[in-house]
């Protein structure tokens, strides 16, 4: 069941936050699939085809990750350690979504190829914007820079990270198998 | 008149008085013939020879004895004519007394000479201990003094002398050790020698020295007792400032825990007192050389300590020794930690002589390394600390805000989804909840930047705060809308401070400005800044409520709010003063109910680079 914008994987483990962002994809109309699983663990288990996954018509590579960060298991920034580990998800961005701006957990995301640092909405409105930004990131054809004009967006502290991340972009950028680049999926 | 005439008259006077004195007598003996008649007349005569011989020396003597003999036969043997000697008697009587009075004039003679010469040796001998300072004294057997000593009055100041003026002078002190040496002497009839403090001339209680012997009769018995005392003050004092000098030294040393030694490199023999021994793990008694010294230095550090050696001996160099290392005790086996300095002294290029100095530092060393582990352990305690607060003020944006974050979004959701069914009521409270939920959030968010503000590191750079706050202002639409007017001046000088820390600063505080306006009234700003001693004074005035006195301190405390129907946390301010003071600054509030407020940040002047 491919839909037009592809799959969002978002790794969740509060039911609330995960009900609030199906509920905002929902309103906005989401051309795709939202899957929400509950911890890191299952979200490796999601990307490697574990089990039930491995049928990928039914659960398709994932257009966009969305981590947070503090999950039972496996927290939000060792999966994002693990998928920057291989250079299979180069290409997929991976945003961390999480409750606060700790400058500890700003600076390792980016340090560790996050494409993007985002704070949870605290209310409706922000949520919905969101998830537009989202969606309109997922209808692009190769994702801009402008990932940090996310709603809730933190910046890099430093430039380091920054051309850390443009690197991240470069060799993704690079890979080969163009053709099998989420866009086009 | 030349010397040889000169003894020539003294001769002949001489003569001339040994004449006269014989012819004196032979008046006497005239005036006195009435009386004696012509008996034993040559008895008068013997005086006046001795007289001439004593007094003239010996051919005065002589010709007194022939004057003598003439005046006798003229006029007593015979009346008769000058030399008529009519009997063999008188013949025999004038040859006797002739040959008497030659002889006793001959005898008288060597007598003057040995008496002078005796006079001269005395003269010398008194001369030769008046030159010492000091003088010559007898005593009887008991050591009583009965005659004032030679010299007495030159060495003590004081004319007259009685018995036991000499005791009476001497310090009673030493006086009885004087005693007692004398004692001791007598019973052994050996000579003595004692030293004393006495008055003299020079002053209270000057060193005296005293040498005296006895003098023995045939039977072995003393007679009498000959000393000689002089001054030994200057000497005793010197020999006294030496000894203190000494003792000072020394002592310094030992308080110093300094051990010195010596060191010959021509032999190679080395000198260790007790102490030195002891570092070494010896004892007092036992043989060093450098064997021995080498056998003691930890073998790690045997290197070092040979490389300074090469260094101190060489003669090309300052022939300086200066090492710390450490100290196997050879037998205890005690490690200890010393510093070794030395200087060789060169004579024609080669190394003569050593003297060095070796200081246990092993208490210094193991104060050191406690330090450091006390150091090291309060280090991790503080970065356990610092871990904790961080992990606690994680787990408050984690757990406390997500929970409020869902309350909220829910809350939302409810009036979104089934606000159709829901009364105004309803709405209001929904209202309500999602306005709480939002001040709680914000409470939460200026909490954590107070405590990252606390404790986090705050590089400091410059910042021009002219371009600085320009920025911030465009930064924050609030700031630069119609509504309020801002006013910054042309220039502003730059400062020190952190760049994350001022702009929390600024606009809490233009928020503020902004924010505590009387309602109706169109928010004015000023931002004005002067130099003064190397600070910055970056003050914001506003037209605002004005804050009064007794607020002017708690405002800047933790959740104090001076006024409940402004919206606010209460922790704005606590922010600010808390980021400035990390900034090395400080901020300081002019205010007065209604008449506006005015913060002024004073922050290190930067000049430009």
């Amino acid at each position: 069941m491919t839909q037009p914008l592809g799959l969002i994987l978002y790794a969740e483990d509060s039911d609330d936050d995960a009900f609030l962002m199906k509920r905002a994809f929902a309103k906005a109309n989401f051309p795709g699939t939202l899957v929400v699983v509950p911890h890191g663990v299952s979200a490796m288990g999601y990307l490697v085809g574990e089990g039930s996954y491995a049928n990928r018509t039914e659960y398709p590579l994932p257009r966009l990750i969305l981590l947070d960060i503090k999950m039972p298991h496996m927290g939000g920034l060792d999966v994002l350690k693990w998928i920057r580990s291989s250079e299979k998800w180069d290409e997929t961005p991976v945003i961390m979504l999480t409750s606060s701006s700790q400058p500890s957990d700003v600076e390792t995301a980016y340090k560790n190829g996050a494409n993007c640092y985002l704070v949870k909405p605290t209310n409706l409105d922000a949520f919905r914007e969101l998830v537009e930004g989202l969606i309109k990131l997922c209808a692009l054809e190769r994702y801009p820079m402008g990932i940090l004009s996310l709603r809730g967006a933190v910046p890099p502290p430093s430039g380091k990270d920054v051309a850390n991340r443009d690197e991240a972009w470069r060799r993704a950028q690079k890979s080969p198998g163009d053709e099998n680049r989420p866009g086009t999926m | 008149m030349s010397r040889r005439s000169k003894e020539t008259a003294h001769v002949v006077f001489a003569v001339l008085k040994a004449v006269l004195i014989v012819l004196v007598a032979a008046g006497l003996r005239i005036s006195l013939n009435p009386l004696l008649g012509a008996d034993s007349p040559f008895m008068f005569f013997f005086p006046a020879i001795l007289v001439a011989t004593w007094l003239w020396g010996r051919g005065p003597g002589l010709v007194s004895v022939g004057v003598s003999a003439i005046c006798v036969a003229y006029f007593w043997l015979s009346a008769r004519g000058p030399l008529g000697l009519n009997s063999t008697a008188e013949m025999i009587h004038l040859g006797l007394f002739c040959a008497v009075a030659a002889g006793l004039s001959t005898f008288v003679y060597r007598l003057s000479i040995v008496t002078a010469q005796l006079s001269i040796s005395e003269q010398r001998y008194k001369s030769l201990v008046r030159s010492t300072g000091g003088f010559v004294w007898i005593t009887d057997a008991a050591g009583v003094s009965k005659m004032k000593p030679d010299q007495w009055e030159e060495v003590t100041g004081r004319k007259s002398y009685k018995q036991g003026d000499w005791a009476a002078m001497i310090d009673p002190e030493d006086l009885k050790a004087v005693k007692a040496r004398f004692i001791a002497a007598a019973a052994q009839k050996q000579s003595y020698r004692a030293e004393f403090k006495m008055l003299s001339k020079e002053g209270p209680y000057h060193w005296f020295t005293t040498r005296a012997v006895p003098i023995l009769d045939k039977k072995g018995e003393v007679l009498e007792w000959v000393g000689v005392t002089y001054d030994i003050h200057a000497a005793k004092m010197a020999e006294a400032a030496v000894k203190e000098n000494e003792r000072r030294l020394r002592l310094a040393i030992e308080l110093a825990g300094l051990t010195v030694y010596d060191w010959e490199p021509i032999t190679g023999a080395l000198q260790w007192d007790r102490r030195l021994k002891a570092i070494w793990g010896l004892p007092e008694n036992a043989p060093i050389d450098m064997t021995v010294f080498r056998a003691g230095v930890h073998p790690e550090d045997l290197p070092l300590v040979e490389q300074r050696m090469r260094h101190a001996t060489d003669p090309n160099l300052d022939g300086i020794y200066d090492a710390e290392f450490r100290v196997i005790g050879i037998e205890d086996k005690v490690q200890r930690w010393v510093a070794a300095r030395g200087q060789t002294t060169f004579v024609a290029g080669k190394p003569a002589s050593y003297v060095g100095a070796v200081l246990d530092i092993t208490e210094r060393k193991r104060a050191e390394e406690k330090l450091e582990t006390a150091v090291a352990e309060r280090t991790a305690e503080l970065r356990a600390t610092i871990a904790d607060l961080e992990a606690f003020s994680y787990s408050i944006s984690h757990d406390l805000r997500g929970p409020l974050r869902v309350m909220q979004s829910f809350a939302q959701a409810l009036a979104e989804d089934c606000g159709e069914s829901l009364s105004s009521i309803g709405k209001d409270y929904i209202r309500r909840i999602v306005s709480a939920a939002e001040r709680m959030d914000r409470i939460i968010q200026e909490v954590l930047v107070y405590s990252r503000i606390a404790r986090t590191e705050l590089p400091l750079e410059r910042i021009a705060l002219k371009e600085f706050i320009s920025s911030l202002l465009d930064g924050y639409p609030a700031f630069h809308d119609a509504e309020a007017d801002i006013s910054l001046p042309e220039e502003l000088p730059t400062v020190w401070g952190n760049q994350a820390a001022l702009t929390q600063c600024l606009s809490n505080l233009l928020e503020n400005a902004l924010k505590f306006v009387a309602p109706g009234v169109k928010p004015q700003v000023k931002i004005a800044a002067r130099v003064a001693e190397g600070r910055a004074f970056l003050s914001i005035r506003d037209n605002g409520i004005g804050i009064p006195k007794r607020a002017h301190e708690a405002i800047f405390g933790l959740f104090y709010r001076l006024d409940q129907s402004y919206e606010g946390t209460g922790i704005g301010l606590a922010i600010v003063r808390k980021a400035i003071e990390r900034m090395g600054g400080r901020i300081t509030l002019e205010s007065e109910p209604e008449r506006g407020s005015t913060f002024t940040l004073e922050l290190p002047v930067a000049n430009p680079p």
